[in-house]
């Protein structure tokens, strides 16, 4: 199964990007590679995924990690908006 | 007899003059000028020899990724000592408009040629192709540098990972233009067969990013899995370290000796961690990067 690749887009509840989160992939349908991705600070960063459901860690610039639940579909590009809420959740892609 | 495997390169280097065939399936290592006192910290927790069952567990787990039950990775308080210091952290910048970076790590084979994961150098996904640019500090700790950082913007990889992104040939190299490795030292490394590689302890050092990314994280454990290019094992890793080194020493004293390059972590198809061996003529190709950067 090959990665697909999608743009994640990290925004606050303001709508703010929020730059310097470091992201990486907790859990995948496949071994993937270990590499960190660190946002932009446009928010974004560009992640190599398999097909299917996905948890992401994201270390906060704060220092607050979250965990958020993503589906992957299998086209081949493709992006992923998330925006981190205050408190212990995250929404997930939209 | 082996042949070397094709590479492909994203920056012109010159070719090397003829390709060797003979069996040298090894480099050879470099302690490095800087400072001669060997790391305390190696002493204690480098692995030796082989273990018929795997070493035990000792702390709390911290999270799914690529930690196998517990959490046993260590801190390196003297990574800018031997041998920690010919690891390096890399952050990696992807050509523009793309915006963010990535982190991973690399490791000294010559003066001016570090090995990491193909993936850190070309990845379609990631990077939608090649890598833009790489900052290499070895033996990194935090906001120190004790040796420095470089920019590099010349790589190489495997031709098979370029155009398949076949995991088992996941390598890639890291061209400098400085000789930061007579400073810091370098890595032998050799191809091991299946015989010297079952139930061999392995170390593995590198930058997780849980960890901040910035201070390199050191565990080992025993080889699980052999394939014919690819070897796993339960040793605790994280995003971040990619490319790190998978070595094996002997005994206490004895040279490292990097026998494969960590790539992956843990997958709902794979339980252990797992990296592309270096095989011969994996090696023959490495020989060739070598020798483009004059080593």
């Amino acid at each position: 199964m090959e990665r697909v690749a999608r743009i994640v887009i990290l925004s606050d509840s303001g709508g703010s990007p929020v730059g310097g989160a470091v992201v990486t992939v907790a859990r995948a349908t496949i071994s993937v590679p270990e590499l960190a991705y660190v946002t932009g600070d446009d928010g974004r960063v560009r992640i190599g995924l398999p097909p299917g459901p996905a948890l992401l860690s994201v270390a906060l610039p704060s220092g607050e990690v979250r965990t958020i639940e993503v589906a992957v579909g299998d086209e081949a590009e493709g992006v992923l908006s998330m925006t981190i809420e205050a408190g212990p959740a995250a929404s997930g892609p939209r | 007899m082996s042949k070397a495997l094709e590479s492909v390169s994203f920056t012109p280097v010159a070719p090397a003059d003829s390709r060797e065939t003979a069996a040298l399936m090894a480099t050879e290592g470099a302690a490095g000028k800087a400072e001669a006192s060997s790391s305390v910290t190696a002493e204690e927790f480098l692995v030796h020899g082989k273990r018929s069952d795997p070493l035990p567990k000792t702390a709390v787990r911290v999270g799914p990724e690529s930690i196998i039950g517990k959490d046993d990775r260590i801190l390196i308080a003297d990574s800018h000592k031997y041998p920690w210091r010919r690891i390096a952290g890399l952050i990696l910048y992807p050509s523009p408009p793309m915006s963010g970076t990535y982190i991973g790590t690399g490791w000294f084979i010559g003066p001016k040629t570090l090995l990491t994961a193909g993936h850190c150098v070309y990845s379609k996904t990631d990077f939608g192709g090649q890598v833009g640019s790489v900052e290499v500090s070895p033996g990194r700790f935090g906001s120190k540098f004790p040796h420095g950082t470089v920019k590099a913007a010349r790589f190489s990889t495997l031709k098979v990972w370029k155009e398949t992104g076949n995991p088992d040939y996941d390598i890639g190299c890291i061209h400098l233009d400085e000789p930061l490795g007579e400073q810091v030292g370098w890595f032998k490394i050799a191809s091991l067969p299946d015989a010297d590689l079952a139930n061999r302890l392995v170390n593995i050092s590198g930058y997780p990013a849980d960890k901040g990314g910035t201070k390199q994280y050191f565990h080992a454990n025993r080889v699980r899995n052999i394939a014919p290019r690819r070897i796993s094992y339960d040793i605790d890793t994280y995003g971040g370290q990619s490319g790190s080194p998978i070595w094996v020493q002997d005994a206490p004293g004895d040279e490292p000796v990097a026998i494969g390059v960590h790539a992956y972590g843990v997958g709902s198809n794979d339980p252990f961690n797992s990296g592309p061996r270096l095989l011969p003529e994996v090696i023959l190709t490495i020989q060739e990067w070598l020798k483009a950067d004059g080593g």
